[in-house]
């Protein structure tokens, strides 16, 4: 029998405990003014709560929505693709159509235990899930429900979102590396081939959008589509960023990353309990991430019929996006690295270039159109 | 450190919510699991074999080129992002330059593929 090693996880514990206590100080006294102000408003005014900033990142475009679509967007896919193979999916856990599953789910991760492998390099190995998570969770700050349902209205909000998200590959090469497997080292490399062919087709297909706009602001983009929606004039660069989203999302016909069937689970093979659950949960918060930048630079934001609220328009346009990129995973099987490969250098970027082209040349028309 | 009440003040907030709430999860975890630590569980995951040899595996990097292609291209696209920018104000012959430079970027692709493909990956 081999000898154990000393036990990293207790160490951990107690470094993390001091950890969070102190972040959690931290954040309690630089949101304090803010959350006294909350409070008087509870009593006063209570409809003005909405419109404050810490309302918007702690609840509505904040965390705890995006949390609670997480968790809805993992059942609604498990029901989906169930419908989708002829299975019936999730069914006994809260009654109807197993409705709490992913919450069973959550707590059955959270008490499960977490292996940390001998040959792992332990601290980067248990801190990259808080990356991803964050990573994935941060550029919701920058994207707009409506005009005054956006956390962070910048300046060059477009540009934020990108530079947040380009440190996601990052993340999952240190959580490859670290996790000293030759499974996740294979599945971290494709994920970095993956992620860096499908980086610049998606960059160049948001281009169209900042250049009928004439800003880098996402709200200024989205209020740019008052009259027209920029899927009209960017139909190919729609179709170039959907593929993008899908492959830097890692879902079905991109998922080479983490082939079940060949690498039992890529990158994410060390990873056991709620370590592996908050990749999850990171993944899906990225999607809606995802989802909510394409409604808003091609699909007009908040834009529509004003019989009902611009809220229930983006929330709309959301829905239908995080469902389609769900379905897919029900429809096609996977493709061969060569072959994503090819397909993003080969065919996306051409089509992208084609598109600036077609909108550079008509300059004069889609000005006089959107003026 | 005085953040100001805008953007970044709540970007850092965020942030740091963020990584409390991460680690809180953690914690959670290792109190609430059942911890049974065992040699061979800890051993690095290869199906259930004793892994042979050293625990990394020799990959060649075949689409390294690709990964030089992205630099490039990540630096042109900025470029071109600051030409897109000012899409309004300037006249419809001078974006024949940005087409231009838009052109030129078709070749390298076309030859790394096409390179790729006679070495056969």
């Amino acid at each position: 029998m081999q000898e154990l090693d000393k036990d990293y996880a207790s160490s951990f514990v107690k470094y993390s405990i001091v950890a969070v206590i102190i972040l959690l100080a931290l954040v309690l006294y630089l949101i304090y003014p803010y959350l006294l102000a909350l409070l008087q408003l509870l009593f006063l005014n209570p409809s003005a709560i909405l419109n404050t900033t810490l309302f918007k990142l702690l609840i509505f475009p904040g965390l705890i929505y995006v949390s609670i679509v997480a968790l809805i967007a993992e059942w609604v896919e498990r029901k989906l693709v169930a419908r989708i193979q002829v299975r019936v999916g999730p069914f006994y856990v809260g009654g109807w159509e197993g409705l709490l599953q992913p919450i069973a789910d959550l707590f059955k991760l959270i008490t499960k235990e977490i292996i940390i492998p001998k040959h792992a390099d332990k601290n980067i190995f248990i801190l990259s899930p808080v990356l991803a998570f964050i990573v994935g969770a941060l550029p919701i700050i920058v994207i707009p429900y409506s005009p005054t349902y956006v956390i962070w209205d910048y300046q060059f909000g477009l540009l934020l979102y990108f530079a947040i998200l380009a440190f996601y590959p990052l993340v999952v090469l240190l959580a490859a590396w670290s996790s000293n497997n030759k499974y996740s080292f294979i599945g971290g490399l494709r994920a970095l081939y993956q992620q860096a062919s499908y980086e610049v087709p998606l960059f160049l297909a948001a281009l169209p959008a900042v250049m009928l706009a004439g800003s880098f602001s996402l709200t200024a983009i989205a209020s740019a589509q008052a009259k027209v929606w920029f899927i009209l004039f960017a139909p190919l660069s729609a179709i170039v960023f959907f593929a993008g989203m899908m492959a830097e999302l890692e879902r079905i016909p991109f998922d080479m990353p983490e082939a079940d069937s060949e690498l039992v689970s890529g990158w994410t093979t060390e990873y056991s309990g709620i370590a592996w659950g908050l990749f999850q949960f990171g993944a899906y918060v990225k999607l809606l991430a995802y989802s909510g930048f394409f409604v808003t630079i091609f699909l007009g934001g908040w834009q529509g019929p004003a019989i009902l609220p611009p809220l229930f328009w983006s929330l709309l346009k959301v829905s239908i996006v995080v469902l389609i990129l769900l379905s897919v995973r029900g429809f096609f099987p996977r493709i061969r690295i060569d072959q994503l490969v090819r397909a993003g250098w080969g065919r996306l970027i051409p089509i992208c270039i084609l598109n600036i082209v077609i909108i550079a040349l008509l300059q004069p028309y889609i000005v006089s159109i959107l003026r | 450190m005085y953040l100001g009440d805008g953007g970044p003040f709540w970007f850092a907030v965020f942030l740091l919510i963020g990584i409390a709430g991460g680690l809180l999860f953690y914690l959670v975890a290792f109190i609430l699991a059942p911890r049974a630590r065992s040699a061979i569980k800890e051993e690095t995951f290869e199906s259930g074999q004793i892994p042979p040899g050293g625990k990394r595996v020799r990959l060649v990097m075949q689409y390294f080129a690709f990964l030089l292609l992205f630099l490039i291209f990540d630096v042109v696209s900025m470029f071109l992002y600051a030409w897109g920018a000012s899409y309004y104000s300037f006249a419809p012959s001078q974006s024949i330059y940005a087409i231009v430079l838009l052109i030129l970027l078709l070749p390298p692709i076309y030859i790394t593929l096409k390179v790729a493909k006679s070495v056969g990956v």
